[in-house]
């Protein structure tokens, strides 16, 4: 008996040290509420120049950078399918999990590979995930790239950044939220945020813990009229359209991107590496 | 993948309760009902406070078969919340196995939907310890007119979750004074998604053969399976229980 305890208990240990995951934020992690008080002094993003339909802008998640994982050749491999131009794809939106467990070197990878992409007239706009919290990573991911929540308008669009990557928005980020839904002017409203509301298999780790709160914001995204709701952290491609509203977790940076045309309305379709 | 994976489990599940009790046990005609009604305070840091009522109707038949019942009332919005039905097989053969088959409904009408949950589950109770273990199918209901039918299954919008308990149970004082620990992702009117839990603090005050009094704390964190736990809900709870 005492065995098996004591195998259980390194086998969870060594499991943590393994991942390099943050065995304190079983219990403790960076709280969305201080998040919000954050951002409230931090510039949000804005997007430069005109915008008008047709154009697209595409979707990536889950990128984890870190020292070993090759994510230069994804991030090569990714510029080389954008379409550029003035109704090509005009912005990415990256939905979490941008780097694997919160290191100040691993975001300014990140950004590096950012400004690459950005180098092409494509803005890139980020939320944080959970491993991104990871090791006290907030404060790294404030200094290398700035508001975890904002918004913004890129020409007909309503952009709506949620961070979610604690797996609730807490009151402050959720009362924000419901302000920026209602008062919005754009014909078209996207949101984009780190976990996603369904679980397609047994073992997946969806983390919105009460259904009450996740209900309850779907049912603010389809009163409000949001037309896509973006979201990572599965790793895999899912979409279900409920009262207008669609729910698409986007696949894993690995795999593939989702692009998003506006033109007359919102159409995606999902694009896998080969 | 993942329904395979639990196809054995659920064969071995069924193939039990469909096990007849000895004759012996089946001789014991013993009924024993149980009413539950309980207060809960519930603070979700993201919606803010709620309070319930609720009340669970328990008739074990031959100290084995149960079918329970149970209804919870909300206050903010003020609406039936969530509802249940439950039949059991437990202690199988003197093992502490037990086989649970439930059907719950948690309504969120302020929301245009609801969640029907169906819950085939094994226990595990045996001397301190309590475990159970399943799959929970949860069913998205956003068409208005269906949000009340607790047998509503689209197949077009459910989910596969793992559904599990790790409880231990300590009875002191001649069994006056039960205190209960368990982390899990599910309660009587909840069922969570496999990347959180639940733990809960129980105390039962047995006051004479019929009646007993409880208070149990419960703490939600958010966020828990990838390490990034933050508060999600605090609970408590004080009711009274009436077996006769």
């Amino acid at each position: 008996m005492k065995r098996s305890i004591r195998f259980t208990v390194l086998s969870f240990v060594a499991l943590i040290l393994s991942c390099n995951l943050d065995g304190w934020g079983w219990l403790f992690s960076s709280d969305v509420d201080d998040r919000y008080a954050d951002n409230q002094s931090l510039t949000a993003p804005t997007f430069a120049g005109p915008l008008s339909e047709p154009f697209s802008f595409v979707v990536i998640a889950d990128t984890h950078v870190f020292p070993g994982n090759d994510t230069s050749s994804y991030f090569m491999d990714f510029i080389n399918q954008l379409i550029p131009g003035p109704n090509g794809d005009r912005f990415v939106l990256v939905c979490g999990d941008l780097v694997q467990d919160g290191a100040l070197a691993d975001f300014q990878t990140y950004a590096d590979e950012a400004a690459d992409i950005e180098s092409l007239g494509v803005t890139v706009y980020s939320v944080p995930g959970n491993h991104d919290l990871y090791n006290n990573g907030w404060p790294n991911y404030r200094a290398v790239l700035g508001p975890s929540m904002y918004t913004l308008a890129a020409g007909p669009v309503r952009i709506v950044a949620i961070d979610s990557a604690n797996g609730t928005l807490g009151g402050p980020q959720r009362a924000w939220l419901e302000g920026v839904l209602a008062s919005r002017a754009e014909p078209y409203c996207v949101t984009f945020t780190h976990m996603e509301f369904f679980s397609e298999g047994i073992t997946e780790t969806q983390q919105w813990t009460d259904i009450n709160e996740a209900y309850s914001l779907m049912h603010l995204f389809e009163t409000s009229g949001v037309n896509i709701h973006l979201t990572g952290h599965t790793h895999s491609y899912f979409v279900r359209t409920i009262n207008g509203t669609t729910y698409l977790t986007v696949p894993s940076f690995a795999h593939g991107f989702v692009r998003v045309t506006v033109s007359g309305g919102v159409s995606w379709e999902v694009i896998y590496f080969s | 993948m993942s329904h395979r994976l639990f196809f054995w489990p659920a064969l071995i599940a069924v193939t039990l309760a469909a096990a007849p009790l000895s004759a012996e046990e089946a001789g014991t005609r013993v009924f024993r009902q149980t009413v539950t009604v309980f207060p809960q305070l519930d603070l979700q840091r993201s919606l803010g406070p709620d309070v319930y009522l609720r009340a669970i109707y328990e008739c074990l038949a031959f100290g084995h078969f149960r079918g329970t019942a149970g209804l919870s009332l909300s206050f903010t919005p003020f609406t039936i919340d969530g509802y249940f039905l439950e039949l059991a097989a437990d202690d199988l053969f003197g093992t502490g196995l037990g086989v649970h088959l439930k059907a719950m409904g948690d309504e969120y009408p302020e929301y245009g939907r609801a969640a029907n949950t169906l819950q085939p589950y094994l226990v595990w109770r045996y001397a301190f310890v309590d475990l159970a273990f399943g799959v929970a199918w949860r069913f998205l209901v956003t068409d208005p007119n269906w949000l009340w039918c607790l047998f509503d299954y689209d197949p077009f919008m459910v989910e596969a979750i793992f559904y599990y308990k790790i409880g231990f149970v300590f009875e002191l004082f001649d069994k006056a004074w039960t205190i209960s620990v368990s982390l899990s992702n599910q309660d009587e009117f909840y069922v969570g998604n496999f990347g959180t839990f639940t733990l809960l603090i129980g105390n039962r005050l047995t006051l004479d053969e019929n009646w007993s009094v409880f208070f149990d704390f419960i703490w939600r964190p958010a966020g828990t399976i990838a390490l990034t736990a933050v508060n999600s809900d605090f609970i408590f709870r004080l009711g009274g229980r009436l077996s006769l």
